[in-house]
């Protein structure tokens, strides 16, 4: 592990202001041995300087160097119109909006499922000692440096509970919607804990949006799958080209519990997701696949560690990117089969398509075997257009440039299949359509 | 329709055919057949313009334009198909959608409007129905999982759709059990018309019991070195090959 420390001036003024908003009075709030916890990794950590094995694909200087103004939202008003078109068809009446990283109970509307989810401000979630033990947990190990900032800066977040034994027919979705601004470059820390019961079944949707120009929206997803328990998890990443995106999900799945977990990538500036997971209960499994087309200097980049810590646990990934013009995708993934996990079953694919000799993509599946009853595989690919299905397709009279853009929807399609109601599906494929013009 | 003067064509710097020649007129049926190796994809690849292949010289003239200087797509869209021997697998773009897309190609190319997935289901239904296709072909990926048989059906499929006017059948009897070629041939007699052409591209006498040939050619080492009429396959398959090309060359 590379060591650093917070000493850069910037750093420095971030420390500073933690501390300044405890001083104000700002910090006086629940969760606040969660912040000090994470301010403190964020001062043993520092961001990545040199080489950083966390980073070694996503160069983060540009966003540790610019300083963000937090935004600071009390209203609902003003934010209805912006969020119009995000909330998927069939989620009307189960929507989840955070605005900035605030919870909005005025936006949200959960009636179509309030008798099996219930929905409360983070802060009095986490008088649940259960709770609030692995928040303080989690912050106090946190290893990646911009989900240390979350903690130690977030103000709100909201806890999705699934009750116990609750069978979900319409999906929760949870859009998470941010507010840009060129003058003052501003900064949200929107955190969600998903408790999904024992037994239960449910969809979960987590949409990532923003208006009004660029921003950085820094966040964090907690995720319990509890015994038995049945979770599609997805994400749909549609924040503007100029934005920022760093989020950490972490997500512990107990014995028997099943996660799937999907995700459609539009880019940005600089989209990284670094997904922690462990397999914490016998028989626990954990789907993973992700999908990004991404054009012009956009970036996406996936960090995962996926730890098997039980018997009989499986776990499957499949990533596929498109990179066109100068974008860089980057997947780099290791499963972390224990000592005790015997009998696990583990799978990685990371497939690529490399569409200009400007674009970048760069895949990692390693594998860390600490048990001898196993059986992992990984694999890479890239390559371009396959020329047979190219000129498979124009022998039916399908013009080059349409047979190109309708296979790499194909590519993709392997993954935005997965996603798991057909309005996000067709959402997905819909960023890919808009992004297939810019492809070149 | 069709016709092949003197073709000289190379792969990676290896001349596979060495002056093929043939003429193909309207509502004709011909078959080339010839032992592995003779050139036989090479042509068919050749006349649906693959981009490896180096034409060397010669000239081939399709409802009389230079087919040389046409792209594939625009070939196809001029009413040229070629039925693969090995059609390739497209997983996550749908057979339906693919379908659609080619036939609304050929429709713009037409100066006519484009066709809604509806619209065009109704044609889709029409033309399985005429190879006797389950309905589950349409929403999986192009040829993705399909059995070889159903590969074949697959390509008879996208002919029938496209209606074209002369069809290239790359050993479409390949891979097919009795029963399996009997639809396919039934499906690909059902689609000719007086002004349709067809060349049959084969190894085996057994595909022009089904579809009967005007004409028979045979294709060694990279030239048409004996036509003739139907007869000639029945020839070839008591002859074999080799005592008909030596004969020829003699």
């Amino acid at each position: 592990m590379t060591t650093q420390t917070a000493d850069t001036p910037r750093e420095v003024e971030i420390i500073q202001g933690f501390i300044g908003s405890l001083v104000s009075g700002i910090g006086k709030e629940p969760l606040l041995s969660v912040k000090e916890e994470s301010i403190r990794r964020f001062g043993e950590l520092g961001f990545p300087k040199r080489k950083h094995e966390m980073f070694t694909y996503a160069d983060t200087r540009e966003l540790a160097e610019t300083p963000f103004s937090a935004r600071r939202v009390l209203s609902a008003a003003g934010f209805a119109e912006p969020l119009t078109g995000h909330i998927l068809a069939g989620c009307e009446r189960s929507v989840i909006v955070l605005v900035d990283g605030y919870y909005s109970p005025t936006l949200s509307n959960i009636a179509g499922v309030s008798d099996h989810v219930v929905v409360t401000a983070l802060g009095v979630a986490a008088q649940n000692g259960r709770i609030l033990a692995m928040l303080e947990k989690s912050a106090a190990v946190e290893t990646d440096v911009f989900a240390a900032l979350n903690g130690a800066f977030f103000r709100d977040g909201a806890m999705i509970r699934i009750k116990t034994g609750a069978k979900l027919s319409t999906p929760v979705q949870v859009v998470l919607l941010s507010s840009g601004s060129k003058d003052p470059q501003v900064v949200s820390y929107p955190r969600i804990l998903v408790d999904a019961g024992e037994s239960s079944e449910a969809n979960v949707i987590v949409t990532y949006a923003g208006f009004g120009g660029p921003y950085f929206v820094n966040a964090r997803e907690d995720v319990i799958v509890g015994d038995g328990a049945s979770l599609g998890y997805c994400v749909i990443q549609a924040d503007g080209p100029e934005s920022w995106n760093m989020t950490k999900l972490a997500v512990d799945v107990g014995a028997n519990g099943r996660f799937n977990h999907t995700m459609a990538f539009n880019g940005g500036k600089l989209a990284r997701r670094n997904i922690e997971a462990r397999l914490k209960g016998e028989g626990a499994k954990i789907e993973i696949s992700g999908a990004s087309a991404l054009a012009g200097k956009e970036q996406t980049h996936i960090y995962a560690r996926v730890y098997h810590d039980a018997r009989g646990c499986e776990s499957s990934q499949l990533f596929r990117n498109v990179v066109a013009g100068d974008s860089k995708a980057s997947v780099d993934t290791t499963v972390i089969v224990g000592y005790g996990a015997s009998g696990s079953v583990s799978r990685q694919l990371v497939n690529a398509l490399v569409l200009s000799n400007g674009a970048r993509a760069d895949a990692k599946p390693n594998l860390m075997i600490y048990n001898d009853d196993v059986k992992c595989s990984h694999g890479a690919t890239a390559g371009g257009v396959n020329e047979d299905q190219l000129f498979y397709m124009t022998t039916r009279g399908v013009p080059r440039a349409d047979a190109e853009k309708a296979l790499v929807a194909a590519f993709l399609r392997s993954v935005t299949s997965l996603l798991p109601t057909p309005a996000s599906a067709e959402t997905a494929e819909e960023l890919i359509v808009r992004k297939m013009e810019r492809l070149k | 329709m069709l016709e092949i003067k003197d073709l000289w064509v190379a792969l990676n710097g290896t001349q596979i055919l060495k002056g093929v020649s043939l003429t193909v007129g309207r509502g004709e049926i011909h078959s080339v057949m010839g032992p592995n190796g003779s050139g036989k994809s090479t042509l068919s690849r050749a006349l649906a313009g693959h981009p490896s292949l180096e034409i060397i010289s010669g000239s081939i003239l399709f409802d009389g334009k230079n087919l040389l200087e046409m792209a594939a797509e625009e070939r196809a869209r001029a009413g040229l198909f070629l039925a693969y021997q090995y059609p390739v697998e497209i997983p996550g773009l749908g057979n339906s959608e693919f379908l659609r897309m080619a036939y609304n190609a050929k429709r713009v190319a037409e100066g006519k409007e484009e066709l809604d997935a509806m619209e065009f289901e109704d044609i889709l239904d029409e033309k399985m129905g005429l190879l006797g296709m389950d309905s589950k072909f349409r929403e999986r990926g192009v040829n993705e999982g399909f059995s070889g048989g159903e590969k074949k059906k697959n390509e008879i499929l996208q002919m029938a759709v496209l209606d074209p006017k002369l069809a290239i059948l790359d050993e479409i009897d390949s891979g097919l059990d009795i029963d399996a070629l009997k639809v396919v041939a039934e499906g690909v007699n059902s689609l000719m018309t007086k002004d349709k052409s067809l060349i049959l591209i084969t190894h085996y006498q057994r595909l022009l019991d089904y579809i009967r040939p005007d004409y028979v050619h045979v294709l060694s080492d990279g030239r048409i070195v004996k036509s003739g009429g139907p007869e000639l396959a029945h020839s070839l398959e008591a002859e074999g090959y080799d005592a008909i090309s030596a004969g020829a060359v003699r």
